[in-house]
């Protein structure tokens, strides 16, 4: 009788502790689990997880291109959330030892965010967590004022030395969400190093530096005489990780560019 | 055969400048070929002729056709001490900055040096092997460096790599001087660079103390590697191409050679990264991967080349 009490209580506690385990491979997919409240299931993060501030006591595991795939299979996880770009042979490796991986499209497009949002919140049995994360964050576009007249052409510098983006990027789409519009938008490309003749001739009207300083970019040749340096708009307060990683600070980012495009200093 | 080499490497220089001031998305706006396409070619062209020196140095001085900046570690050596110094603070305008990557590049030399002599008697394929130990290592420490340092790494990598996106104008007048100081007095002593090409023996007996002419040809060689590398990062292929190139065309004698690597390999360096730049307009690839991918081919070009003339 006492044995069968017993062994009903280890049941009891045992199961809590099978609680589920997740790992996640890129810092956008962990900053969206802990806005879900399932921060506590994340056995592993990658090693450019470092938002919110909890993700630092959490095991690091590699990042998305070359996650250390022996450290991942250590932490038993029962889902693995990765970039379906990543490789496939990151996926192929782990789901040879059994390991189930959720690998989520790319965000081309801001509202793909919408998309891999209820993807994990569907892996994780959240799904009306998920929709109510979708809603706070489309809501938060949707507050935003109209923009007065024209667009503001846009150069975005993700990285010094000209890296720059096009309309294959979410941050092209998240610029327009903000009322602007970029200059290399017409390119069908991500991410490439843009020559700084281009820059010139397209003549932006606002410049996000989101690596750099202001002097060092004013130091380019004919740099002041661009109508963006000219007008004041150097923008290079925004948040580098949460404008360029697709998950909900975003949303934060994009209401503040809105703000420091079209708002009177 | 004098005349007409000096022509084709002046044709070729000049091709290459018109090139790199004409082609661009502007067209030909007075305004951006003086302003953006001037200094840029004129900093492609200093550090062309920084390497294609340097290189033909390194392979006279050694006696060995396949010696340049990269294979004996200078460059290495030099990359590494520049990048130690943008994370320690030390930006490219300071005069620390230029002593360190050339202390860097010395360094590196000298240990490659130190290393082949302690086989015994010195030996230039000794110096060859103990180069590219040194050069591998260094760049390991790099790429450590690089993958440890979130801050910038990004840039840093792209410093490595090599290219000329961002020209300080400083920073080129200071290359374009050592540049140009080296060059000079390699080429006042000719005589004991050609002295030294028969082998260090033969130096000797022509009065010469091949040790000391050997670190001098080195610090010099290093001194353009330093000037080249603090205004373009790491860009291969410059200084093992041009002195092969441009030794069909002059022979073997360092009182053309010297002049005519240095004058190539600014039109090549100048070339490449006008091609960079124009390409894949809007997008831009830095002159050290142009290079890289161009270097190569055209190396079996020349080669494959070479063996059908002698046949």
């Amino acid at each position: 009788m006492n044995k069968a009490v017993l062994f009903l209580l280890i049941l009891l506690v045992a199961v809590p502790a099978q609680a589920r385990r997740a790992v996640s491979l890129m810092p956008s997919y962990t900053e969206i689990i802990f806005e879900l409240g399932a921060g506590k299931e994340l056995a592993g993060v990658s090693n450019f997880c470092n938002w919110p501030p909890e993700t630092a006591k959490i095991e690091k595991a590699g990042d998305y291109l070359r996650p250390n795939i022996e450290k991942v299979y250590s932490l038993k996880p029962d889902v693995v959330f990765t970039g379906a770009w990543a490789g496939e042979s990151v996926v192929k490796q782990l789901a040879s030892l059994g390991v189930k991986v959720a690998a989520l499209p790319e965000e081309k497009r801001v509202a793909d965010v919408y998309s891999t949002i209820r993807l994990i919140a569907a892996q994780l049995e959240r799904k009306a967590g998920g929709e109510a994360l979708v809603r706070k964050l489309s809501g938060l576009l949707k507050a935003m004022p109209g923009r007065p007249g024209k667009p503001l052409k846009v150069y975005i510098e993700a990285d010094a030395g000209g890296w720059t983006t096009g309309s294959e990027s979410f941050l092209s789409d998240a610029v327009e969400h903000a009322g602007g519009a970029n200059v290399f938008g017409r390119e069908k490309r991500s991410y490439f190093q843009a020559t700084w003749e281009e820059v010139l001739l397209l003549d932006p009207e606002a410049v996000i530096l989101l690596e750099g300083t202001e002097r060092e970019f004013l130091a380019r040749p004919m740099a002041r005489d661009l109508a963006a340096v000219k007008a004041g708009r150097v923008i290079t307060t925004l948040n580098r990780d949460a404008f360029t990683r697709p998950g909900p600070r975003l949303f934060d980012e994009i209401s503040r560019l809105r703000k420091l495009l079209y708002e009177k200093k | 055969m004098k005349r007409s080499s000096a022509l084709y490497i002046t044709a070729a220089l000049a091709a290459a400048c018109l090139f790199s001031l004409a082609a661009g998305p502007a067209g030909l706006s007075y305004e951006i070929i003086w302003n953006l396409r001037l200094p840029r070619t004129l900093a492609a062209l200093t550090v062309g002729a920084g390497l294609g020196l340097a290189g033909a140095l390194f392979q006279g001085v050694l006696k060995n056709p396949l010696s340049d900046p990269y294979i004996l570690g200078t460059s290495a050596g030099a990359t590494a001490a520049a990048v130690f110094c943008f994370l320690g603070g030390i930006e490219r305008t300071s005069p620390l900055f230029f002593l360190a990557v050339f202390a860097g590049a010395f360094g590196a030399t000298f240990l490659s040096y130190w290393l082949a002599r302690l086989a015994g008697r010195l030996s230039d394929a000794a110096l060859v092997l103990a180069g590219v130990a040194v050069s591998a290592f260094l760049t390991a420490l790099v790429m450590l460096t690089l993958s440890a340092a979130r801050e910038r790494s990004f840039s840093l990598f792209y410093f490595v790599l090599g290219g000329l996106y961002q020209v300080d104008p400083g920073v080129l007048a200071v290359s374009a001087l050592i540049t140009g100081v080296c060059g000079a007095l390699a080429l006042a002593r000719w005589r004991a660079l050609d002295a030294m090409a028969l082998g260090a023996e033969n130096a000797y007996h022509l009065g010469l103390s091949p040790e000391r002419e050997r670190m001098l040809f080195f610090a010099l060689a290093c001194a353009a590697t330093s000037a080249a590398v603090a205004l373009g990062g790491t860009i291969g292929f410059v200084g093992l191409m041009t002195p092969h190139i441009v030794r069909l065309l002059t022979g073997p004698s360092a009182r053309t050679l010297l002049p005519a690597a240095a004058l190539g390999g600014a039109a090549l360096l100048t070339a490449a990264d006008a091609a960079g730049r124009t390409l894949f307009s809007p997008a831009e690839i830095p002159a050290g991967v142009v290079m890289a991918l161009a270097g190569a081919p055209f190396f079996m070009w020349l080669l494959w080349k070479s063996s059908r003339g002698k046949a």
